[in-house]
């Protein structure tokens, strides 16, 4: 038997397999990209609409405060970005909670600001969010720890003013008066206090936008997962049609290599069709990402290069784990497992900004952390030999590997 | 009860024998290991890189001091120079520079009277979007610690001719805000933001247990495994089968919370992950009799754990189509951990579950199916 006739057959199976595994591919594509638009959305900072809602149950016995809390939600900047709003009982707050309607409920005890000045316990205002502390609890914090710094400026002014007046011959009104001014000295500083700073957007220079960090993680999340659709071309195959093969003078390094163009022609075929339907996508305005704003065709065309030699190594790795793992359980499961770990160190699913220095490191020298960096360069045009290299060198680490586990499978077959 | 507890021991003895199990259970401890590793790091959501022009005042020093503390929403990064502050943002390793002028106190002063300024602070940044709002909040709320004391000041000595009281004395020092669970008396510690997904990846690493135990049980029927196992109920026979495999799998989950130190009251714990266990093991026996082949079952699952990843909280908080959020399991158990009012949802869900299973087996008797 040659290569060539082996080549072949590999070929006739995957063409058998095809219309499963291209409708498969359609599945994935459209499950992982409405989960990753879904996600894109929430944690979209490009746009002022996904705003958020915080909910506040206070009493009414302090002007200042509920005064302060009409100001964030209807005058100040902030109301660009969150809505405030107040409830007059617990149970109507944790509803609004439980309905969805609110992020988080800030409950301020009565007789607040007056404990926080002058007592020696300081009050407790306590934050409820409707589900565990992630990075959506730990923005709204840092916004109620701004509001509240704000506020306790504030009124640590306005009670230095009242101190300094009780030694003084004014009347209540005229305190009042004197009082009301300084508060709204406050009010115009807290209002103007965007003019501190002056914000010069220097443009993405060798960074992507935000959104282009998530459809980069999106489209390799989908390659990754992409190989599931091809994995019947595994699980049919036997070690004694291996042995048979090598009997016949097909050598475990030409199985592997013919058996892994044939996955990797699946897996192109497929998401070449994924990245046109995307394309249209662009092409219609139904998506927008900055780096595809202008000269749409000719960058699509760029990144869909950079993407079929990602494809190439991640079809490598995948092609890797399947022939090593033994029966289907290990080969779905712990496949599965493996690659989802690595996706979340690599920064499909966060920007891995967000992990610590040690994780970033781990992350961008995983197979697909450098499918990541040299997907990035096909969004922003910025070659990188080093990281090039790496895919090269891993694409062809995982083959030779592959060659050896099949060589040692053969071996152990005769035995 | 004898025959009982000996065939409960042979399914356990022949699942901790299967390699691919333990390689599932060693993958958890790994992840676990992982995470406590990098959360024992500093780690952040954003970085801001900072320099302070030269010759700073007495106030730039103190509002660049104070922006050095890491948080967990800042990382800030220190330069030496306005230009390598704003190259660090041009090459992607900050989101943002802030560049404190050296005349702060001026500036300050200049707010304070006139509301504005003539030279405002430089802020640089690659593109336009919310969170550089946060962020710019954040650098004006310690800007305003100043600007509010000169403000006090001002008038007291404009209208009162004096301005003696002790305006820090009213600044409380004790962080008053507390993150409490719903239904708690007392503030939860919570953990850190990396391993706070810990749970969730628990409740997609337990739908996939369910999911192998499918196959386990479709694999052991095909070798006839069960030939030895006579029973009236072959549903109850499989319920059991599949619960020994969830029910350890609960028992490694919730010593991974434990370690992973995201357990709450244990007293909720135990009962939850229980039920959660129960709720799978049905849902399992639903997949087995719709796709009745492990390749099925094993092609879907990438689409059944990405469904549950984006639907329930594991990496983010959707509450958007809830059509298809009550149909996820995971969405049950991750709410009813931290909220009371999400547990008789949990408990409709597996009862409902059990009614789908009944259904089937009603109707497979109905038209003469064999088990």
């Amino acid at each position: 038997m040659s290569t060539g006739t082996y080549f072949y057959g590999q070929l006739k199976r995957i063409v058998k397999l095809f219309p499963g595994i291209f409708t498969l591919s359609l599945v994935f594509a459209l499950v992982i990209g409405v989960a990753g638009v879904l996600n894109a959305r929430h944690t979209d900072y490009n746009k002022v609409t996904s705003k958020y809602n915080i909910g506040f149950l206070c009493g009414y016995d302090d002007a200042l405060l509920s005064m302060g809390l009409q100001f964030i939600g209807s005058i100040d900047d902030t109301q660009l970005i969150v809505n405030t709003f107040q409830y007059d009982t617990e149970e109507a707050g944790f509803d609004a909670l439980h309905n969805n309607e609110i992020k988080v409920l800030v409950v301020i005890p009565d007789g607040f600001m007056d404990a926080l000045m002058y007592s020696d316990d300081s009050p407790v205002v306590k934050l409820y969010a409707a589900s565990q502390k992630g990075i959506t609890t730990v923005i709204m914090e840092e916004v109620i720890n701004i509001f509240s710094d704000d506020m306790v400026y504030t009124e640590a002014g306005l009670y230095s003013l009242q101190d300094d007046m009780k030694d003084t011959s004014l009347s209540e009104e005229e305190k009042t008066k004197l009082n009301d001014k300084l508060f709204i000295a406050y009010m115009n500083a807290l209002l103007s206090r965007g003019l501190l700073t002056e914000i010069e957007h220097i443009g993405l220079g060798d960074g992507m936008s935000f959104m282009a960090f998530f459809f980069c993680g999106i489209v390799l999340f989908y390659t990754v997962m992409l190989s599931f659709c091809s994995i019947s071309f595994f699980l049919d195959s036997h070690t004694e049609f291996f042995m048979i093969a090598r009997s016949k003078g097909v050598r475990p390094s030409s199985q592997i290599f013919t058996e892994y163009t044939c996955f990797f022609l699946a897996n192109l075929i497929c998401s070449l069709f994924t990245l046109f339907c995307v394309y249209v996508l662009f092409a219609a305005n139904m998506v927008g990402i900055e780096e595809f704003s202008v000269d749409l065709f000719p960058r699509f065309m760029r990144f869909s290069g950079y993407f079929i030699l990602v494809l190439i190594e991640l079809s490598s790795f995948t092609f890797l784990l399947f022939e090593v793992m033994k029966g289907i359980i290990n080969k779905f499961l712990l496949s599965f497992l493996v690659l989802i770990g690595f996706s979340f160190l690599s920064g499909y699913f966060y920007p891995r900004s967000f992990l610590p220095e040690t994780a970033r490191t781990i992350g961008e020298y995983l197979p697909t952390g450098v499918a990541y960096n040299v997907l990035s360069s096909g969004v922003t045009g910025v070659f990188n030999a080093k990281n090039m290299l790496m895919l090269i060198t891993y694409t062809v680490l995982f083959l030779l590997i592959a060659v050896y586990a099949r060589r040692v499978r053969i071996e152990r077959g005769i035995d | 009860m004898k025959l009982k507890l000996k065939r409960y021991l042979l399914l356990h003895k022949r699942l901790i024998r299967r390699k691919s199990y333990i390689c599932m259970t060693l993958s958890i401890f790994l992840l676990i290991l992982v995470l406590r590793g990098i959360a024992t790091q500093d780690s952040s959501i954003t970085s801001v890189a900072i320099a302070k022009e030269e010759g700073a005042d007495e106030i730039s020093r103190k509002v660049y001091e104070s922006l050095s503390s890491p948080n967990v929403l800042i990382r800030y990064i220190r330069y030496d120079t306005e230009k390598e502050a704003i190259d660090a943002v041009a090459e992607g390793k900050a989101d943002e520079a802030w560049i404190i002028p050296a005349d702060l106190s001026e500036l300050i002063a200049e707010f304070a009277e006139h509301k504005s300024v003539s030279k405002p602070i430089k802020i640089y940044a690659r593109d336009p979007n919310v969170l550089h709002f946060f962020l710019r909040e954040i650098l004006e709320a310690q800007l305003y610690k100043h600007i509010g004391k000169l403000i006090y000041t001002d008038f007291a000595e404009k209208k009162l001719g004096k301005a003696t009281a002790d305006y820090e004395a009213h600044i409380p020092d004790v962080n008053i805000f507390r993150i409490y669970d719903i239904g708690a008396e007392e503030p939860e510690e919570q953990p850190d933001y990396v391993t706070a997904p810990l749970r969730g990846f628990m409740a997609l690493w337990l739908i996939i247990s369910a999911i192998a135990s499918a196959m386990y049980y479709i694999s052991d029927e095909r070798k006839g495994l069960f030939i030895y196992w006579k029973t009236k109920s072959p549903a109850v026979r499989e319920f059991l089968y599949i619960f020994v495999v969830m029910f350890d799998s609960a028992v490694i989950a919730l010593l991974g919370l434990f370690l992973g130190g995201v357990m709450t009251d244990i007293r909720c714990e135990v009962p939850l992950i229980l039920l959660y266990a129960v709720t799978l093991t049905l849902l399992a026996m639903i997949f087995r009799r719709i796709m009745r082949n492990e390749k099925i079952l094993g092609v879907f699952t990438p689409v059944i754990i990405t469904m549950a990843a984006t639907f329930s909280p594991v990496f983010m908080d959707l509450r958007a189509f809830w059509y298809i959020q009550k149909i996820i399991p995971s969405y049950h158990y991750l709410e009813s951990v931290f909220d009371p009012y999400y547990r008789t949802g949990m408990i409709v869900y597996c009862i409902s579950l059990l009614g789908i299973v009944i259904l089937i087996e009603g109707f497979k008797k109905i038209l003469g199916f064999k088990h």
